[in-house]
């Protein structure tokens, strides 16, 4: 079971935001995605679950085209996107039984389940506020519950420990492999690299819009004869001197 | 300081009318242009309406006062209209709101400058509305209204005074309601209270303006409250600025001031209050969290859905609808507003009952204006929600329902329907279920209601036609403004439908068959619009549609492979399930549903024929006239024979009671003209002179000899006229009962009488059909000369159809009326013309008013020697009917007189 881009290209008004992205992630293990603001990896991520289409290239599951079955597509997808929109005047029980409504989940077990997954994410006391009310790590834990609500077989996330407390992110950490060891094809977008280094058996490096690196973290260490992943980075997708901006930022503050 | 004041100023008028609630990504500039251009366009309506008229009389004042007194009175209330929509609409931003306080909270301005930049900046918006509402009336009626007394500049500065003080009043009013409620309440319980009071304000502007009564009449009636009535006030201002010493403005005039200075006295202290007390309260309790009470109805709604809906995708729906409208500001104040104009236009509809509890109108059996309450509010409550469904909330959250959309749209479609009529046609359903059987009858009340129901399944499934989106979760487009004249055009259409449908429902509720008939064409409807609605959302390549775009110029082919559709963004319209299909392929099933209807009129008027043939056997005997037979029957014994000519359309049974009455004297014969009663159809045309030759020829075959004397009703005074005109020497006497003049006749010209064929033949395939049983009316009860069986024949020969289409043959009247003008004057006859001492409708008019009937009739009367009028004061023109004896009194004088000359 795998997921496939081939040569995914999409333009915004004559201007690519990705451009000829190919990679493929493999069930059973988790593929980082990489790039510094802007290079097109939300972009991928919402081709992927079909939100947005692509200019050009196609998107495979198991080999065959997403697009000739989109509903079966969606079944099997489970998405956390890069911001936390969600309906602000349900409760957080309400949004996830709508969206376990929308997906035809058997409702016998769907309040039990929902339940089950608010208690383990500490927001069972919450449950019945509005979620305008929640915090950011309150929403993406929301967003995590309904993107695990129906067990799909690829998981997406978008900067997934955006807000998160500690200890929620640790637990997310740990999910996140005992998902890929379930078999499922888990695709993360981040930029906490120390994490995704932790997590990742495989990791997709893009900068403006094109793939600049695609390989597990061990080759890519020895290839590059770096020895961190942060270092990785900084060499394929910073071009600007850090140190120095920072200076230049602390003067104009100062003016 | 005084660059703060700009800055903030400027902030603050743009931000003052809630721009989410008339249109997301709204553009205040082009709002204001509109609104104000709207309300501009309606002052110059209203100058041409309503000023216009007092340049056009060229009167006195004085002698079109309540005329004036209703006019200033009715542009007040409008400014007041004006003025109370624009507070609830700017409800929100009046007061400090959360982001003023976190935003400016944390900078350098002082309160004094927030206070008077928020100050100006609703002045200046109040100000315009008003002036904008008033901007051609304003300048224009006090001028065509002012007294000779006033100086015209005076009147107007009064004008301009009283609709500003009405604005400023309206206004500070809502203000010192809302700054009230914020300095007594908690601050949570303020927030939860706030929304329900900008409710039942925006209800109680509507509605004050659509049921507030004329001013004139209700001044006059001392009984009714006028003190409750803000416009009244203002009205009574008017005057007392005008000069008027008229004592009945006085006390109006000391209310306005009274209130005025109460409401805006009240609203700037709690207006001021509110800035120094409230704002921490705003920054500490920034939302609204759902009570005890709120939960308990959230678990109600669920468990409604539940035990109604079987599809998860149905329910989810239903609740993400019910839980958006109860919880979403901007969706409840729309359907406040469809709320309130309903129930508004339904109590105009219905003031007669509330004004005037001696209305003939009666509220206990069905009515026209109840009955158009109910599909008034179910319109209303239809539009709402389907006008709500357009309104996004939280446009950038409805990722989720693209990501999840595993159902088919079909399905989406159908759960989408089933949301608008739980939440939309259901409530007002069940409500008028309750008020229906509890003022009606049973029968009538089950009648509306399925009625009701057809219509909201009607309504419901025409406003959802090639409606693609998920409920509150699709980008609108701003350009919302020719939705909103489309829906307000709807509106019109539907009132004015809503009308005419509860007219032909009432006729409808009267007689059984008729209600099948209207039940069955609406049944047809509500299938048709919902197979409609079926072939749209299985359409292929029709799906949910997230952003609203413009329509395209330029159409797409789209050639790619199947299930190669474009992406939701650049959403392809669904293929037009009638593509292809030719205009009478399209026809095809309107063009069988008649085909049943006739079909089942057909069986019916055969059946409904037979029917009336046993319950109605002929009366008298067919005499063969020349191939077609007339019909006679008499009574009595003696000579000269008295035949009785009936008025145009009854048959000759009419007489019955007038002919019991003489047979008693002498011979008394009534007849059926060619088409009426039980005698063959006649030809066409069938006026005087032909009437005339038939009875002389049914006479002859029937062995009745002369001489007669004729007794003519109405119309059937003409036809008598004319056969003493033909056959002078066979006529003793006449009685002329509530005549009809020739000098009246003359004038009237209904028809274009090329079209009468036409009209004729219509009628004959109506009458084939069953359409005059269909449309026959109620014949209530009878008459004081008859007893029920008499009345119900009578009825039933004069509404079946060959008697009907005789009737055309008839007319037009002004032809009978000419062919008895020159058949002469009556020398000597004996005859006596009877007047009906009630007027009647007909009467009402110029035309025909009883004063120039009456000096007809006496003309007539005269033009026989021995000729007498008589008025019979307890009678309108049904006479023979209505007092039979009057009649019988006549034949017997006119009898006495011929008697010296033919015995």
């Amino acid at each position: 079971m795998s997921l496939e881009l081939r040569n995914v290209t999409k333009l915004y008004s004559g201007i690519a935001a990705v451009k000829d992205v190919s990679f493929i992630a493999r069930a059973g293990e988790v593929t980082g995605y990489l790039g510094p603001n802007g290079s097109g990896k939300s972009t991928t991520l919402k081709m992927i679950t079909g939100l947005i289409e692509p200019s050009a290239g196609r998107i495979f599951f198991d080999g065959e085209p997403i697009e000739l079955n989109r509903i079966a597509h969606r079944q099997r997808l489970g998405y956390v996107p890069e911001e936390p929109h969600i309906y602000p005047h349900l409760t957080g029980f309400e949004y996830l039984e709508m969206i376990g409504q929308l997906r035809a989940l058997p409702e016998r077990s769907l309040a039990a389940k929902i339940d089950g997954f608010l208690q383990l994410f500490s927001l069972h006391a919450d449950r019945y506020v509005p979620i305008s009310s929640y915090s950011k790590g309150m929403r993406q834990k929301v967003l995590l519950v309904a993107a695990l609500l129906h067990n799909p077989q690829i998981v997406l996330l978008d900067e997934p420990f955006s807000g998160l407390d500690v200890n929620s992110a640790l637990i997310l950490r740990a999910l996140i492999g005992q998902l890929a060891a379930r078999g499922k094809v888990v695709l993360f977008s981040s930029h906490e690299l120390e994490t995704v280094e932790r997590v990742s058996s495989r990791i997709v490096i893009l900068h403006k819009g094109q793939v600049v690196a695609n390989d597990s973290i061990e080759k890519l260490r020895t290839l590059m004869s770096l020895p961190t992943l942060e270092r990785i980075f900084t060499e394929l997708a910073i071009e600007q001197d850090t140190e120095a901006i920072s200076h230049a930022i602390l003067q104009l503050v100062e003016s | 300081m005084r660059r703060q004041f700009t800055i903030l100023y400027r902030l603050f008028l743009a931000r003052l009318i809630d721009l989410d609630i008339l249109s997301a990504r709204g553009d205040v500039r082009e709002l204001l242009a509109r609104s104000l251009s709207i309300l501009a366009a309606l002052s110059l309506c209203l100058t041409y309406l309503i000023a216009g008229k007092y340049f056009s009389m060229g009167l006195p004042r004085t002698r079109y006062l309540y005329a004036i007194w209703n006019d200033e009175e009715f542009l007040i209330s409008a400014t007041i209209a004006v003025a109370g929509l624009f507070a609830v609409l700017a409800w929100n931003t009046v007061f400090p709101d959360r982001r003023d306080c976190l935003i400016l909270g944390v900078l350098p301005v002082a309160t004094p400058v927030i206070i008077l930049a928020k100050l100006s900046a609703m002045a200046t918006a109040l100000g315009v509305s008003v002036f904008a509402i008033n901007a051609f009336t304003g300048m224009v009626f006090p001028y065509a209204t002012v007294d000779k007394g006033v100086v015209p500049i005076h009147a107007a500065a009064a004008w301009w005074i009283t609709v500003f003080a009405a604005g400023i009043f309206t206004f500070s009013a809502m203000l010192a309601i809302q700054g009230l409620a914020a300095q007594v309440l908690s601050w949570s319980l303020f927030l939860r209270i706030s929304g329900l009071l900008q409710l039942a304000a925006l209800f109680t502007v509507i509605a004050l303006f659509f049921v507030t009564p004329p001013f004139a009449a209700t001044m006059l009636d001392h009984a009714f409250p006028t003190s409750l009535l803000p416009s009244y006030w203002f009205t009574g201002l008017l005057h007392r600025l005008d000069g008027d010493p008229n004592p009945v403005f006085a006390p109006l005039a000391a209310m306005a001031l009274r209130n005025f200075s109460i409401a805006a006295g009240i609203a700037t202290v709690t207006w001021a209050l509110s800035y120094y007390r409230n704002i921490r309260r705003i920054v500490q309790a920034p939302d609204i969290a759902p009570s005890a009470h709120g939960h308990a109805a959230a678990r109600i709604v669920r468990g409604a859905a539940f035990g109604f809906l079987a599809r998860p995708l149905d329910r989810a729906i239903l609740l993400f609808t019910c839980r958006t409208i109860a919880r979403s500001r901007q969706h409840r104040l729309l359907l406040a507003a469809c709320g309130g104009i309903g129930f508004a236009t339904a109590l105009a509809f219905s003031r007669t009952f509330l004004e005037d509890l001696r209305s003939h109108t009666r509220w206990d059996t069905p009515a026209v204006p109840l009955l158009v309450d109910g599909l008034l509010l179910l319109y209303c409550a239809v539009a709402g929600i389907r006008g709500s469904f357009s309104i996004p909330l939280a446009l950038p959250a409805n990722w989720i329902f693209r990501i999840t959309a595993v159902h088919s749209p079909a399905a989406y479609f159908a759960a989408v329907r089933k949301s608008l009529l739980i939440v939309g046609v259901l409530p007002v359903w069940l409500a008028c279920l309750v008020a229906y059987f509890s003022i009606w009858p049973g029968r009538p009340a089950f009648e509306h209601m399925l009625v009701l129901t057809l219509a909201g399944l009607l309504l419901a499934d025409c406003s959802l036609y090639q409606f693609r989106k998920m409920p509150f979760a699709c980008s609108w487009l701003p350009g919302g403004v020719q939705l909103k004249m489309r829906a307000s055009v709807y509106a019109l259409l539907f009132l004015t439908f809503a009308s005419i449908a509860a007219n032909i429902e009432l006729r409808s509720l009267e007689r059984f068959a008729r209600f099948v008939v209207i039940l069955a064409i609406l049944g047809s409807a509500a299938v048709w619009a919902r197979r409609r609605a079926f072939e749209f959302a299985g359409a292929r390549g029709n799906r949910l549609q997230f952003e609203d775009l413009p329509e395209a110029e330029v159409f797409a082919l789209d050639l790619r492979q199947d299930g190669d559709w474009s992406s939701d963004e650049a959403y392809v319209d669904a293929i037009d399930p009638h593509a292809g299909r030719s205009f009478a392929r399209r026809l095809r099933p309107l063009g069988i549903w008649i085909l049943v209807f006739l079909i089942v009129g057909f069986d019916w008027e055969r059946i409904g024929e037979w029917r009336d043939g046993k319950l109605h056997p002929q009366a008298g005997t067919s005499y063969n006239i020349g191939g077609r037979s007339l019909n006679i029957n008499c009574a009595g014994a003696g000579s000269p024979a008295v035949i009785l000519e009936t008025n145009w359309g009854m048959p000759g049974f009419s007489w019955t009671p007038v002919q019991r009455a003489a047979a008693a004297f002498t011979r008394v014969c009534w007849y059926d003209r060619a088409g009426a009663g039980w005698s063959d159809p006649g030809p066409f045309p069938n006026h005087s002179d032909s009437v005339a030759r038939d009875l002389h020829q049914l006479l002859g075959a029937a062995h009745i000899p002369p001489p007669y004397v004729l007794v003519g009703h109405s119309m059937g005074a003409f036809h008598a006229r004319v056969f003493r005109g033909f056959y002078k020497s066979e006529v003793a006497g006449m009685v002329l009962v509530d005549p009809m003049s020739e000098d009246i006749t003359v004038d009237i010209h209904n028809h274009i009488e090329a079209f009468r064929p036409a009209v004729i033949l219509f009628y004959k395939f109506l009458g084939i059909f069953g359409g005059f049983r269909l449309l026959e009316p109620d014949p209530g009860p009878p008459p004081r000369g008859m007893n029920r069986e008499e009345w119900l024949t009578t009825w039933t020969l004069r509404w079946q159809p060959k008697s009907v289409v005789s009737q055309t043959k008839e007319v037009p009247l002004w032809i009978n009326g000419e062919l008895a003008r020159s058949a002469g004057a009556l020398g000597s006859l004996p005859l006596v013309v009877l007047s009906a001492g009630i007027p009647g409708r007909a009467e009402d008019t110029e035309l025909e008013s009883q004063e120039r009937k009456l000096e007809l009739h006496e003309r007539l009367a005269r033009s026989s020697t021995r000729g007498r009028h008589i008025v019979v004061p307890n009678s309108n023109s049904q006479i023979p009917f209505e007092a039979p004896e009057a009649v019988v009194a006549a034949i017997r004088s006119v009898l006495a007189e011929t008697s010296g000359k033919t015995r």
